[in-house]
């Protein structure tokens, strides 16, 4: 009998409490507040751990559990979970970031912590546990819009002081996201049978034949839901909100970096992979889209350095997306996983620590990222290089490429970033960088120990391949250039060659601010029309076509007795002739 | 269970019974609209001009809301809509902005308008069928009767109900086209008056096309379907995008309900139990959602004395209680999971899939363009460039959060847990569905055949009929700006006596019983009302002062004789409750059993044109403004006018018991 996962619904129950405290009694209570979800997050974080030791040890079935929310007719609304080891492992993963996060939250004393962010945590908490669990894709579209609309309310806070432009562009993004998710899942309701958008119906559905969707359907919901994801992500040109943030905000980052940008997107793409997979030329799409982000960003990290840290993490969704495309699930969990405990350790030494120890824990994360050996993020790297080469060697020079920018990008940003901060004494808490730092460490021991039983445990099969001495050497080889390049080149790139490329930049952004002005003049335009040609039909209603009428009416009004019983009798006379005229007759 | 709540008692007019009953529909309607209308009274609570008679006419409106969601007699629920018509006439127009005078008499002539058409529907709904007719009124809500009637109707006469169905609800659910009386509403009239109207004039519209159109036309309203729902998506584009033009927050609020109302419409057209139902739960959600909206609008109105949306940028700056309500009212809006708007919003979407993608389409580039307006309104609200006097706004009193918070609790409450609702609502929707599903197998053929309904060539119409008819539409053209109230009631009592003409020659064409004591006793009543009518005025006004301007403010000068000289003069409208009106439904009888529905469609018309003249009146006792406007108060009044006033006001409520 799993004890452990009876119990998992406790968890997003544990969040839902936090936010509910943090709007109620913690408003006046921070203390209350700060204890109370720190116990909550610790219990949720063990039920966690529970379940993944139970899962991993016992080699469990997936379980689900469901209750009848809504019945209409013949219709059943469930709101239940699925529990499989993919959700085991992001489950500890959040509940783990989470307590970090509320560690840094309490040490960071410039951003008081106020009890309404902690319980906006609570509710982003709740949504991710929410997304996590899922067995129904409108479930997991309704924590979506959860995890979306906590993240706006932090970064609409008062104590942020987020920039206007920086809401407004997650806002048009978490929009467009939406809308495109909501199109495939209108479209998948439709034709699926009896209209089920649970989970293990869209795998057993799909895995078939797929009777009554074409190809073509196909394309149109892999699209949408890949579309979906890259919004939800903001891998928009000239859109992406993480630009607007401030670097004094590093709390905030990590969280909508993590929750936002990564974890969302991500499990979008993994949850409906059966569905995305269907159609290769959509997972084609993703490989150039992957490669194409990743080039992009590392040229706009190189030419504005001010912006390095908002274009690195989009450089690790590419990079996420491009794997992907090639099927390397376990690559993408693992990165994620990565990103996250990074992300903690490297704006965690902002905590004004000077010590060896907060250095030492920057350095592993940084080098984590790059994917130096033998640290585990090497690792994952020459995995991914190794699977790609044997699937379609035609892409791994992109995946090199890839590999190659991923660590210029990641040189760039994090020394300019250690560069930028300062370091008065005092005393935090080393354990907040300290932990995951020995955790990047230990995944990569662990990856070395043996690396197939995780994907084997993740999804149930085997695409990685295991370490090849060609794809290591060529891997270490890519990261190298990318680290040199990166120290040696980056402050000597040419100003001519700089400046040319700000003027294609700055080209591009006036081509797309003349597109955007042409649309609203039209708009403009088009409603000034309708506009007038609405006050033009009501003026002929109200106004010319009544004109007789007011004007006997008006005549009457003035008129004495006799005048008005004279235009009366008029009247009569002239309807009752209309009428015999017109054939109303009473010869019967 | 609820079943056994059903009060039937006939009256002297079978075509009209005091029929109530109860079912689930009516339930969830009666109480949600008891709730909101009670946090809508609270958040009135900054209303200080005529104070006493606001509240008196609210609970009017919401006494004759929950009567409307009990009765079970279509021409019983016509007669409501008249006195919610009226009810909404005196909030509109008294406590608008500066033109809510003229707004108020365009909405009441719209509303006149549109219950002309339902009534007409109801009427011709009676006669389609002998079987029917046997049953002597429209009942509401009764699938079996309506099923017979189905397979029984005329099927011309039926059509043409159905069209004047149409028409009238068109009047009822602000359809693009001829939205401008409904926006204009809303930017005239207070923004509490506003609010009570969404809750109430457009929820009716939806109501009325669930009891009378879903049941007794569910294959025309199939047939029709399909080009309405695509009407609606348009529709709710629009809306949404007209809201980035809206400067002022009665504008906003307007848009805002107008693109709810279009997405009730597509539930209640899906053609599906889930739309069904999903409409309900949209509709109670959105009455809650408006009703909160309602309480914050007002708290900020009354600590900023502006309804400008620039002048309230900050406001909520330093207010984090207000704050908090206004971002879950306007997520509720938006349709956030776990709110109570998520579910209908949602399905609306997904319904419309299958009559169209671009419906869908328009659905989601809708719901982008609210969701992004109201953020940006929020954030405006929240961090906007503050004005100096907004620095200081007080956060809600407890008076103010107290029905924000019940509110807000059932909003979350109904997100969470729709089963509460939906469980009672289950029964009833799943009936009709079925029916529906039965009544849809065939779908109606039209051709231009039904107006023949419309017989003009039958025995009625004779010469004094042509006349009187004929006469009465000339009355109203000359007379309609009448000034002088001396001779409107000349030509008043002219009218009544073409109306006894056409009836009793009409009678006697078609060789029907007359009933001569109740043509008597009318004649005696429109006599006795006539004469009581110019007693009242002359006990306020000099012969030499017998304009209409002389009434301008009589409200508040002489209350209890305006309230009096009102009543004559809704009698001589023949207003519900009148003998008049009792009288009217006899003659509409009469003419029904020999199928002359021309004639009382024409008589309809006339009737209401004329009923319009006494309003003018009625009109500037109580609304008009005109403050310049020099009134000679009558100092001494002759005791014998009072005398006969009174009595006349006597008997015409005994005479309205007796017939």
């Amino acid at each position: 009998m799993l004890a452990w996962s009876d119990i998992v619904w406790v968890i997003p129950f544990l969040y839902g409490l936090i936010f509910i405290i943090g709007l109620t009694v913690g408003r006046s209570h921070q203390r209350v507040m700060v204890v109370s979800s720190t116990l909550l997050s610790a219990a949720a974080f063990i039920i966690a751990i529970g379940l993944t030791w139970e899962r991993a040890t016992i080699q469990a079935d997936d379980y689900s559990y469901y209750v009848d929310w809504l019945v209409i007719g013949d219709t059943f609304f469930r709101i239940g979970y699925e529990l499989n080891n993919l959700a085991a492992w992001l489950l500890v993963l959040i509940t783990g970031i989470n307590i970090l996060l509320l560690c840094l939250l309490y040490h960071k004393q410039d951003q008081a912590a106020i009890s309404s962010i902690y319980g906006y945590m609570g509710l982003l908490l709740f949504a991710a546990s929410g997304v996590v669990l899922a067995d129904h894709a409108v479930t997991f579209f309704a924590c979506a819009l959860l995890i979306s609309f906590s993240l706006y309310l932090l970064l609409s806070h008062p104590i942020y002081g987020s920039k206007p432009k920086a809401i407004f562009q997650f806002i048009t993004a978490q929009l467009a996201g939406y809308a495109a998710f909501l199109a495939a899942l209108v479209v998948l309701y439709w034709y699926i049978p009896n209209h089920s958008l649970e989970f293990t119906m869209l795998e057993t559905f799909f895995s078939g034949s797929a009777a009554g969707f074409t190809q073509q359907m196909k394309h149109i919901i892999a699209g949408a839901l890949v579309a979906s994801a890259l919004f939800i992500a903001g891998l928009i040109p000239y859109g992406h909100w993480m630009k607007q943030l401030e670097l004094e905000r590093p709390i905030l980052r990590v969280v909508i970096f993590c929750f936002g940008s990564a974890l969302l997107p991500i499990s979008i793409l993994l949850r409906f992979r059966v569905v995305i997979t269907e159609s290769t030329d959509v997972l084609t799409l993703c490989k150039w889209l992957g490669a194409i982000v990743v080039l992009w960003c590392t040229i706009r990290i190189l030419t504005r350095i001010q912006d390095a840290m908002a274009y690195i993490g989009m450089t690790m969704v590419g990079i996420m997306i491009f794997a992907y495309g090639h099927g390397v699930y376990v690559y993408m969990i693992a990165q994620l996983t990565f990103i996250m405990l990074s992300l903690i350790a490297i704006y965690g030494s902002a905590i004004r620590t000077s010590s060896v120890i907060v250095f030492g824990s920057f350095l592993v994360a940084v080098l984590t990222l790059i994917g130096v050996p033998p640290l585990s993020g090497y690792w994952m790297q020459q995995s991914l290089i190794a699977t790609i080469a044997v699937q379609n060697s035609s892409w791994t020079i992109a995946a090199l490429l890839v590999v190659m920018c991923s660590a210029l990008g990641v040189t760039i940003s994090f020394t300019s970033y250690w560069k930028k901060l300062s370091f008065p004494p005092k005393r935090g808490a080393v354990f907040i960088v300290l932990w995951p730092a020995l955790l990047l460490i230990g995944l990569g021991l662990l990856w070395l120990v043996d690396n197939q039983r995780l994907e084997q445990w993740l999804f149930n099969m085997q695409t990685m391949e295991t370490m090849k001495l060609g794809p290591m050497l060529l891997t270490m080889l890519s990261i190298a250039v990318g680290v040199m390049i990166a120290w040696l080149f980056s402050e000597r790139i040419t100003g001519a060659l700089s400046s040319k490329l700000e003027y294609i930049d700055e080209g591009l952004q006036q081509s797309g601010e003349r597109l955007a002005n042409t649309i609203r003049k039209l708009g403009r335009l088009v409603a000034r029309g309708g506009q007038l040609i609405e006050r033009a039909i009501v003026q002929l209603l109200t106004t010319w076509l009544p004109f007789p009428l007011r004007f006997i009416s008006r005549t009457g009004a003035q008129a004495n007795i006799l005048q008005s019983i004279g235009l009366v009798a008029v009247l009569t006379i002239i309807m009752i002739v209309l009428w015999y005229s017109v054939g109303g007759d009473n010869t019967e | 269970m609820l079943s056994e709540f059903h009060i039937h008692l006939s009256t002297k007019v079978s075509i009209i019974s005091l029929s109530y009953g109860m079912d689930s529909v009516s339930l969830w309607l009666s109480f949600f609209t008891s709730v909101v209308m009670l946090a809508v009274c609270i958040a009135a609570v900054h209303i200080k001009k005529r104070h006493k008679l606001f509240y008196v006419l609210v609970l009017l409106v919401e006494a004759v809301l929950l009567h409307i969601y009990s009765i079970r007699d279509g021409l019983l629920l016509c007669a409501a809509l008249l006195l919610l018509a009226f009810l909404f006439l005196l909030l509109i127009g008294i406590w608008g902005d500066e033109h809510s005078e003229r707004t108020a008499r365009r909405f009441f002539y719209w509303q006149l308008a549109g219950i002309f058409f339902i009534s007409m529907s109801c009427i011709l709904l009676l006669g389609s069928s002998d079987q029917y007719f046997q049953l002597s009124n429209v009942q509401l809500g009764e699938l079996p009767l309506a099923s017979t009637l189905t397979e029984t109707a005329d099927h011309d006469q039926r059509i043409l109900a159905f069209f004047m169905l149409l028409v009238g609800l068109v009047c009822y659910i602000p359809i693009i086209g001829m939205h401008r009386p409904f926006l204009s509403v809303y930017r005239q009239s207070h923004l509490v008056v506003s609010v009570i109207y969404s809750l109430a004039i457009g929820s009716i519209g939806i109501y009325i096309s669930y009891r009378i159109g879903l049941v007794y036309f569910a294959d025309m309203m199939h047939w029709i379907s399909k080009p309405v729902i695509w009407i609606m998506g348009f529709q709710w584009l629009l809306a949404s995008i007209g809201l980035w033009r809206q400067q002022n927050v009665k504008s906003w609020l307007a848009y805002i309900v107008w693109g709810q109302y279009s997405i009730l419409v597509i539930l209640l057209l899906s053609g599906s139990e889930i739309g069904l139902t999903m409409m309900w739960l949209q509709m109670l959600s959105f009455q809650l959602i408006i009703a909160l909206l309602c309480v914050l609008l007002t708290s900020l109105y009354e600590r900023t004395s502006s309804l400008q949306l620039e002048q309230w940028n900050g406001a909520l700056k330093g207010s984090p209680y207000l704050t908090g309500m206004f971002t879950a009212a306007l997520c509720g809006l938006m349709g956030i999971p776990g709110l109570s708007h998520f579910l209908g919003t949602y399905h609306a979407i997904l319904l419309s899939f299958p009559i169209s993608r671009w419906i869908t389409v328009a659905g989601v580039l809708g719901m982008m363009s609210v969701v992004a307006y109201n953020v940006r309104f929020l954030f405006r609200l929240q961090q906007g460039q503050a004005d100096a006097r907004m620095k200081d706004i007080a956060d809600l009193r407890f008076i103010e959060a107290l029905p924000a918070i019940i509110l807000l609790t059932f909003i979350i409450v109904l997100g969470c847990y729709p089963i509460i609702a939906v469980d009672l609502l289950e029964y009833e929707l799943h009936q009709l569905h079925k029916f529906w599903e039965h009544a849809v197998a065939a779908l109606p053929e039209v051709n231009a055949s039904f107006l023949s309904v419309f017989d003009f060539n039958s025995v009625a119409w004779k010469l004094p009929v042509v006349v009187s008819i004929a006469m009465s539409l000339a009355i109203w053209l000359v007379n309609n700006r009448q000034r002088n109230i001396n001779r409107m009631l000349m030509w008043q009592a002219i009218y009544h006596l073409l109306t006894l003409i056409a009836v009793v020659t009409s009678a006697k064409a078609m060789s029907a019983e007359l009933d001569i004591t109740l043509t008597i006793l009318a004649a005696i009543w429109y006599a006795v009302m006539l004469l009581g009518c110019y007693s009242m005025f002359r006990t306020v006004l000099a012969p030499e002062h017998m304009q209409i301007h002389a009434l301008t403010g009589l409200y508040h000068r002489r209350p209890i004789l305006a309230f009096v000289i009102m009543l004559f003069l809704l009698a001589l409208m023949s207003a519900p409750l009148s003998a008049g009106f009792s009288y009217q439904l006899s003659i509409i009888e009469l003419w029904s059993a020999y199928g002359q529905y021309g004639l009382i469609a024409l008589w309809l018309i006339s009737h209401t044109l004329m009923a319009t003249i006494p309003l003018e009146y009625i009109i500037r006792m109580y609304i008009t403004k005109d403050t310049s406007l020099d009134v000679t108060e009558l100092m001494s009044v002759p005791v014998h006018w009072y005398v006969i006033g009174f009595s006349s006001l006597a008997a015409l409520i005994g005479l309205a018991f007796w017939l």
